[in-house]
């Protein structure tokens, strides 16, 4: 992923591509964390609870956890979105990070609905239009107001 | 809700927006990610776990994540979401207070915006 983006926006000026960049960031991790999570849920589903709360069954319970393939994957994407994370963080401001990455929910929703047909509430879509314009109105912020 | 799980949930918000801005704090002592390429971010990496502020941070997170099962295993799921929703409010407090960002009016507006819409999601 860093390979191709250093090419990215190579006509835009300092601040726009600042700012291109720091959305694709955004994008990118909000995505990680989510597979992320869909991987560890989807391993968590199947291992269930552990059998008894005694030293012996919560240890084959962990090492159950542990030897599902979805856990992994679903920690290297958690690692690859902590990346990304850092990587933003250190050029852009946390409060612009912070409510921009509620686009998640969004994208979330979205998902859940056009690929997974879920059903989802009003209530729920209303919520979606609601972070939406938030986001959209945070992301015409500064992303830096700090100097280096 | 009784006074233990009020201080549960304080700790979810306060450690965890804590610890976020203790992370960004070691990362501007460490600098920008200028170049986006491998090496640059894992030089990155190597500084940042070097600073104080860093470990600072990864501690009041995990103090927030295990105030979060202590909460939940005492109150119902649905208490989670004012300790998401108000994150972002006090984040952005803690931003502007602690690291001297400027919150602009367009910024705070659309937070607060966030912020009902998350709500709104985790309960629907």
């Amino acid at each position: 992923m860093p390979m191709p983006m250093r090419t990215a926006f190579p006509h835009a000026s300092r601040p726009v591509r600042l700012r291109l960049r720091t959305y694709a960031f955004i994008l990118a991790l909000v995505m990680f964390s989510s597979v992320g999570n869909l991987f560890l849920s989807l391993a968590m589903k199947r291992i269930g609870d552990p059998h008894a709360w005694t030293a012996t069954a919560l240890f084959e319970h962990l090492l159950r956890i542990l030897s599902s393939g979805n856990i992994w994957i679903g920690i290297a994407f958690q690692l690859l979105f902590f990346v990304c994370y850092l990587t933003v963080l250190s050029w852009a401001d946390f409060s612009f990070v912070k409510p921009s990455m509620a686009i998640g929910y969004a994208l979330v929703t979205l998902l859940g609905a056009l690929v997974l047909g879920e059903p989802v509430s009003l209530l729920r879509w209303f919520g979606v239009a609601l972070i939406c314009s938030g986001v959209a109105l945070v992301a015409r912020t500064d992303v830096r107001t700090t100097p280096s | 809700m009784n006074l233990l799980s009020t201080i549960y949930l304080a700790l979810v918000v306060l450690a965890g927006t804590g610890g976020h801005l203790a992370t960004k704090q070691a990362l501007r002592r460490v600098g920008e990610v200028k170049r986006l390429r491998p090496g640059p971010i894992l030089r990155m990496l190597a500084r940042v776990m070097r600073q104080p502020w860093f470990w600072t941070g990864i501690v009041l997170m995990t103090i927030s994540f295990f105030s979060l099962l202590a909460l939940l295993a005492r109150e119902p799921l649905s208490l989670a979401v004012p300790a998401t929703a108000l994150s972002y409010v006090v984040g952005t407090f803690g931003a502007r207070w602690l690291l001297g960002e400027q919150v602009s009016p367009a910024r705070w507006l659309g937070v607060l915006l966030v912020c009902a819409g998350v709500t709104l999601v985790s309960l629907g």
